[in-house]
């Protein structure tokens, strides 16, 4: 708590001071994945009805897949801002405040979906890569 | 005061707004026809024919029931399986190209193919 409010105090701070700019709005911009997944987009897909099969076919390779493909998770990180200092002669940097968003699948025994959940923010351990061999 | 921002910056930023990031969605018909997935035929084309005309997948779910490969255009605007680069920051292996095309094929227990479908961002 005391690290983030330091934080947000040494961005305003920086503010302040000669060209520099925080930017505090989404820009869209995509900085990991393979695209943001909405809401809408995956409306058609229905727990206990959708299979693993149909979650697949509707979203493609996922970027994890959690015991034996129990669970599917697909990530991505926007740019939810940035921050923009300028220095002498003309130059600058812009660096953007990332925003990780993943969407979690999980499947029951016999294959159908039984949760679908959008999640925000650092994501949990690492629970490994999609396997190139079977998984 | 303090000394302006570059226009050039400030141009940077104002592309970067109302930008809209790239959606996962499935492809139209046309952009399922591309050359390298017009062998695909639901309920004839079998494993073998993907597999020798695709080479290996970048992954296989529910023993070979299920597989999946990436694609994107490289820099020529040639059509090739895609990697992924580890991002520290999701602590998983993510694409190295967010403009990805992914084709998804469902086999029957004989081997032939029964669904396929490609999502596509952008």
């Amino acid at each position: 708590m005391k690290r983030s409010r330091g934080l947000l105090l040494g961005f305003l701070a920086l503010s302040l001071q000669t060209g520099c700019l925080i930017w505090p709005f989404p820009t869209g911009d995509l900085l990991a994945g393979r695209g943001r997944i909405t809401p809408q987009y995956v409306s058609s897909l229905r727990v206990g009805a959708s299979t693993r099969e149909d979650v697949l076919l509707h979203l493609g390779e996922p970027d994890e897949v959690v015991d034996g493909g129990k669970i599917l998770v697909y990530r991505w990180t926007e740019a939810r801002g940035f921050i923009a200092v300028a220095g002498s002669y003309g130059g600058g940097v812009v660096a953007p405040f990332p925003g990780h968003r993943a969407l979690r699948l999980e499947f029951g025994p016999d294959a159908r979906l039984v949760r679908l959940a959008f999640e925000r923010g650092t994501p949990r351990p690492p629970a490994g890569p999609v396997p190139r061999g079977e998984s | 005061m303090g000394q302006p921002l570059p226009l050039g910056l400030l141009l940077g930023m104002a592309l970067l707004v109302g930008c809209t990031p790239p959606q996962l969605r499935q492809a139209a018909p046309a952009e399922s026809e591309l050359e390298w997935f017009a062998f695909l035929s639901d309920g004839k084309t079998t494993r073998e024919d993907v597999l020798l005309r695709l080479g290996t997948p970048s992954a296989r779910l529910e023993g070979e029931r299920i597989l999946t490969y990436a694609f994107s255009r490289n820099a020529a605007g040639a059509w090739g399986p895609v990697g992924r680069r580890w991002d520290r920051a999701l602590k998983t292996p993510v694409f190295s190209d967010h403009h990805v095309h992914s084709l998804v094929l469902v086999f029957a227990v004989d081997g032939r193919l029964v669904r396929h479908s490609l999502v596509i961002s952008g």
